[in-house]
């Protein structure tokens, strides 16, 4: 592997296990695969990745013990373990990433009974159980869509689908677009409204059965990539939910919003650095062999195409470093304060602007030092190429991501 | 052709299984187990730092092999310490369930772990972190199931 040892002092023994773990699983399980998956629109192979990503225990890890599972939820691993598993595939990375991080880790935190009885115990008998975090919206004329519901300053005014209590029950009326794994799910985490005045207090987290009356979806979309993550537009007209399916409550639901997007942040960071060093890979075995030149050396050899690569490792290590950090602070509230602060939101998003504007030139130097062997499939690197961009674009973007950074800083009115 | 030499080619071609019965499989897989805790006893390296890493994690580890149908309990609790066969009155920490055969390549290393759980060709069940920890524990014992073989004239079993 071309690449330094993680900082094992910063990892409980276990955790350098699960990730070397990873690391067997993409070479072993996905690399041989991974240039048919784009053409899997049954997504029978991957379907059958993520059941091997569940049979070694990945679905439980996150869970408590007295549950089945194994209270592993830090974000320095669970971060580490996907930038292995996106160096096969990123959209399987993002697919896992967002079933165990997003929708089910908030719900273990904050002790949600309903969904722990409901859907944990199915994950600790190492069911595969995908979530999906419903959060961004189409937008159109009165604004809204996922920049403006994920800017915090907005607090929550934004989003268009409204969440009301009925008796015991939440009855949710809206539309979503864009969420991983939407349409293929069995769980959705939507974001909702309960009343836009009440700013924060008005933001809801509300957990929705796939097989919810009233849930619908559309077609999924036909992307430039990341075809392992599916996506499509989520109607909800009168979908109804027990009241125990909302996560936390008034305040604390607009706190696990934050803190999805911290989290969500770094392991977009992680992703990208996971495409990233799989295109650095491929173009230092290619550049190895290939001669050009009246000298005939390899192409590394030659100064211009070294110092490429040279640029190619400083922002692939560099990435690492910030999302390593970004994750280590993260796993450190006491001290580096709260999950959903803006200091916290601020060091993700640093992380993942920059290791996403990593991906996307790691990726263009590798198909320009490969030439026209960068750009057909069979040498991989223009899927990295294709899968890393969307990286860059969700969650807000690398202009919101800006913000957020700011943020950090001081108050940025925007 | 030479006798053995087919039952040989019948066993890699998936035909005949490695062990004739559950008395053989008990006797070579389960006595390969019992020599390594015989030479703990005994102050052997390996054996010593295996051992004592299952103790410092307080590990008990249940083979449940199929085909034929054995199980193996290694305990490194100190009430009931050793190889147990059969034995379903200690409670494990981490189960291991696959076929007799299997169980045969993988102590020669020829199972690739990840790849086995991922298809489930092994389940493994248990607290992952334990499980995990156990991993770098086993590996050296891939290069004594061989020599364990020869040692009591099983070279036919060798891989």
């Amino acid at each position: 592997m071309y690449r330094d040892a993680i900082l094992k002092e910063l990892y409980r023994e276990e955790d350098v296990i699960l990730i070397e773990m990873a690391r067997d699983f993409t070479e072993d399980v996905i690399m041989p695969v991974r240039q048919k998956i784009d053409e899997d629109r049954d997504h029978v192979i991957v379907h059958g990745i993520l059941e091997g990503l569940t049979n070694l225990g990945f679905m439980r890890a996150i869970w408590p013990e007295d549950i089945g599972g194994s209270d592993m939820s830090s974000a320095l691993t669970f971060s580490a373990a996907l930038e292995e598993i996106a160096r096969g595939d990123a959209g399987i990375a993002v697919s896992l990433g967002v079933s165990l991080g997003w929708l089910f880790l908030p719900a273990v935190e904050v002790k949600n009974e309903a969904i722990i009885n409901d859907f944990g115990k199915k994950c600790c008998e190492d069911e595969l159980v995908l979530g999906c975090f419903s959060m961004t919206e189409a937008g159109g004329p009165r604004g809204g869509g996922g920049c403006d519901i994920e800017n915090v300053n907005f607090h929550g005014k934004k989003i268009g689908t409204k969440a009301a209590l009925d008796g015991d029950h939440w009855v949710l009326n809206g539309e979503k677009m864009w969420a991983s794994n939407s349409g293929i799910a069995d769980l959705y985490l939507v974001t909702a409204n309960t009343d836009p005045s009440l700013g924060d207090e008005g933001i809801a987290l509300i957990y929705v059965p796939a097989d919810a009356e009233g849930l619908t979806f559309g077609k999924f979309e036909n992307k430039a990539g990341l075809q392992a993550d599916r996506n499509c537009p989520m109607f909800l007209d009168g979908v109804m939910v027990p009241k125990q399916y909302r996560l936390a409550g008034p305040g604390r639901d607009a706190e696990y919003l934050h803190q999805n997007l911290t989290i969500g942040r770094i392991g977009s960071a992680a992703m990208s650095v996971g495409c990233a060093q799989g295109a650095f890979e491929a173009v230092l075995e290619f550049t190895k062999e290939r001669v050009v030149g009246l000298s005939g050396k390899p192409i590394r050899q030659h100064s211009i195409a070294a110092g490429m690569i040279a640029d190619m490792a400083i922002g692939i290590e560099t990435a690492r470093s910030a999302y390593v950090t970004a994750s280590y602070k993260y796993d450190r509230p006491e001290e580096y304060g709260p999950r959903h602060s803006a200091a916290q939101l601020s060091r993700a998003s640093l992380a993942k602007v920059y290791a996403a504007e990593v991906a996307v030139s790691v990726t263009n130097k590798a198909m320009e030092l490969m030439g026209s062997y960068g750009y057909v499939r069979e040498y991989d690197v223009e899927k990295y190429w294709r899968d890393c961009k969307i990286i860059q674009l969700w969650e807000g973007g690398a202009q919101l991501g800006r913000f957020d950074i700011c943020r950090g800083y001081y108050d940025l009115d925007l | 052709m030479k006798e053995g030499v087919l039952e040989k080619q019948l066993i890699e071609e998936d035909i005949l299984p490695y062990f004739k019965d559950a008395g053989e499989c008990e006797e070579i897989l389960g006595g390969f187990f019992k020599a390594v805790f015989e030479k703990y006893g005994e102050g052997d390296a390996l054996a010593v730092k295996i051992i004592d890493a299952l103790k410092e994690r307080e590990l008990v580890i249940k083979f449940v092999w199929s085909e034929p149908d054995v199980t193996v309990t290694l305990s490194s609790r100190e009430d009931k310490f050793g190889v147990f066969l059969n034995d379903d009155s200690i409670e494990p920490v981490a189960t291991f369930s696959l076929t007799a055969d299997d169980a045969h390549q993988f102590w020669h290393g020829k199972i690739k772990l990840v790849k086995a759980l991922a298809t489930k060709q092994i389940v493994a069940k248990g607290p992952i972190p334990k499980i995990l920890k156990l991993l770098p524990i086993i590996e050296p014992l891939y290069e004594e199931y061989p020599k364990y073989l020869e040692s009591i004239g099983r070279r036919d079993m060798v891989l």
